[in-house]
């Protein structure tokens, strides 16, 4: 059952860690303003000095990229837990059903 | 399930609730922009893509020379984890290279070693699965065929030019760039360790199922 | 008592089709029926597409391989023959060599038939450097079937082998297939550049060598249950 409860709560900061970069995407590709951003480190220049086509069409692509990898994880994660229920089910049936018999 | 199980599952979803917090507040990089952050899952998920096949790779060895049932079961979980990692490699590398290459895909060196790689690994699930009984031991002589097959690949691939960006940027990447990525690999390598023994689980349950079926027939 | 063993099994196989003649000739059928589908495909207005020669040479060896493994293995399974053969008190890697000149030469056969007819049909100058054909062509089938001789043995046992050896077999062999590929590709250009047929080659045998050592080692342990 443990078990069960960890996985519930993996999924619910997944879920929660994907709300959270929802905002900041919004932020980042609504505005063309970013100056809010720390100065980067040697060649790496600043958005904010970029031409504004290049920021624009990669949000879909990240959000995408994102919510695949949130998906794909709950999804494996959701059929493991499937199969271990199931398989701790027949366990449990079987060992029952072996005790009622009088047979260990 | 292990004493460390439960500790380890808590760390690793605080650090999948963190980590979008840090990635969303790395500076931007100049050439790529903002699809440049798909590079914090992208990377740890190959990493851990390799590290499977890896593990995949010895315990099948391990279980084809020694017989150890338990290498047996840890080698179909690092399999399917394979897969399931491979397949995230897989997507986010084209998303993330249709704005910086401007293609969706490439037959470059690393693509497709990865895809190749990956192939051989739903190969090997496809066999666990379809090849009836006696098929752990073929699965574990295509896992080291494949784990064999990587440097070919590599090399016969590597012919044609290559535009992945090469493996030593990583260590000479700035602090702000540095701490996501590697916060982010830490948390995806912990993912793996607790898939990967929940799928082990699986796999021992089965086979106390089994006995127990025995056991009931006999 | 090794090359005893190997040839035995060997005179075996080839006694047992030359008999028959079954495989060698669906494999060559296929093969040759293999090519056309895709001259039909490909040659467009009389003219064959530029380096589709070697690319569809590869492919015709690859599918008739896949086909010939799979059938001789079959054969040795109806007969519950390969359990036989095991039992024998010889050694297990020389059973496997035995199989592996026996699935080479058969796809040697299917090959001389081969080449001449993708040459014929895409007008590729397939004969102008017979040697370093012979050699790309050579070290490619022993890559093929080191790897295909292992994994049809292996799913001999298996429910699903038909489908899974095709599955199992051309991830494995893709570097076979590009080295060979490329290095037909080489053979087929006006001016032969001799240090990349020779890199492609020497990847080949290379390939070669760590499979068939490979799959001598493994050939004991996965089939023995």
């Amino acid at each position: 059952m443990t078990t069960r409860l960890l996985m519930a709560t993996v999924l619910f900061c997944a879920i929660g860690a994907a709300g959270t970069i929802w905002p900041s995407i919004d932020r980042y590709t609504a505005t063309t303003v970013l100056a809010q951003q720390p100065a980067p480190v040697d060649e790496f220049v600043p958005i904010d000095q970029l031409p504004p086509q290049d920021q624009l069409p990669a949000a879909p692509l990240l959000v995408t990229a994102y919510a695949f990898v949130v998906l794909m994880l709950f999804a494996y994660v959701v059929s493991l837990a499937k199969r271990l229920g199931g398989v701790q089910r027949d366990l449990e049936r079987l060992q029952s059903e072996l005790k009622h018999t009088g047979r260990s | 399930m292990p004493k460390w199980f439960v500790p380890l599952a808590v760390v690793c979803a605080v650090m999948f609730a963190v980590s979008p917090v840090l990635i969303a507040n790395a500076p931007y990089e100049s050439t790529m922009g903002l699809v440049q952050k798909i590079f914090y899952v992208h990377l740890p998920s190959a990493w851990v893509f390799l590290l499977g096949a890896i593990v995949c790779g010895i315990a099948s060895a391990r279980f084809l020379f020694k017989g150890d049932p338990r290498q047996d079961r840890l080698a179909w979980a690092a399999a399917e984890l394979v897969v399931v990692f491979g397949i995230i490699t897989l997507v986010t590398g084209p998303l993330w290279a249709r704005k910086a290459w401007g293609v969706w895909w490439q037959w470059d060196v690393r693509l497709t070693s990865s895809l190749m790689g990956w192939m051989v690994s739903v190969a090997y699930l496809l066999l666990r699965q379809f090849g009836g009984p006696g098929s752990e031991k073929l699965a574990a002589g295509l896992a080291l065929f494949g784990m064999a097959n990587v440097p070919f690949i590599y090399i016969s691939v590597n012919y044609w030019r290559t535009i992945h960006p090469t493996t030593s940027v990583v260590p000479t990447l700035p602090t702000s760039f540095g701490l996501p990525l590697w916060f982010s690999a830490i948390a995806f390598l912990l993912l793996f360790v607790l898939l990967l023994r929940m799928r082990v689980r699986l796999e021992e349950q089965r086979a106390t199922l089994d006995t127990l079926y025995l056991s009931a027939d006999a | 008592m090794f090359t005893r063993i190997v040839w035995l099994v060997l005179r075996k196989d080839l006694m047992v089709e030359i008999r028959s003649l079954e495989i060698a000739y669906t494999t060559i059928f296929f093969a040759v029926s293999c090519v056309l589908v895709f001259a039909f495909a490909l040659v467009q207005e009389g003219r064959a597409p530029t380096d589709g020669a070697a690319g569809i040479l590869w492919i015709a060896i690859a599918f008739s391989g896949t086909l010939a493994l799979g059938r001789t293995f079959e054969r040795e399974r109806q007969a519950e023959t390969l359990k036989a053969l095991l039992l024998a008190p010889a050694a297990r890697p020389a059973i496997y060599v035995g199989k592996l000149l026996g699935i080479i030469g058969l796809m040697a056969v299917t090959e001389i038939v081969l080449v001449p007819l993708v040459s014929l049909f895409f007008q590729a100058p397939f004969f102008t450097r017979p040697l370093w054909l012979a050699a790309v062509l050579l070290s490619g089938t022993i890559g093929f079937a080191a790897v295909g001789t292992l994994f049809a043995a292996m799913l001999v046992r298996a429910r699903t082998r038909d489908v899974l050896l095709p599955v199992l077999l051309y991830p494995i062999t893709v570097p076979v297939i590009i080295a060979g590929v490329r290095a037909t590709a080489a053979l087929l250009q006006p001016d032969l550049d001799a240090g990349i047929i020779q890199f492609w080659v020497a990847l080949l045998v290379c390939f070669d060598v760590v499979f068939v050592t490979l799959a001598l080692w493994t050939f004991e342990p996965v089939m023995t249950d």
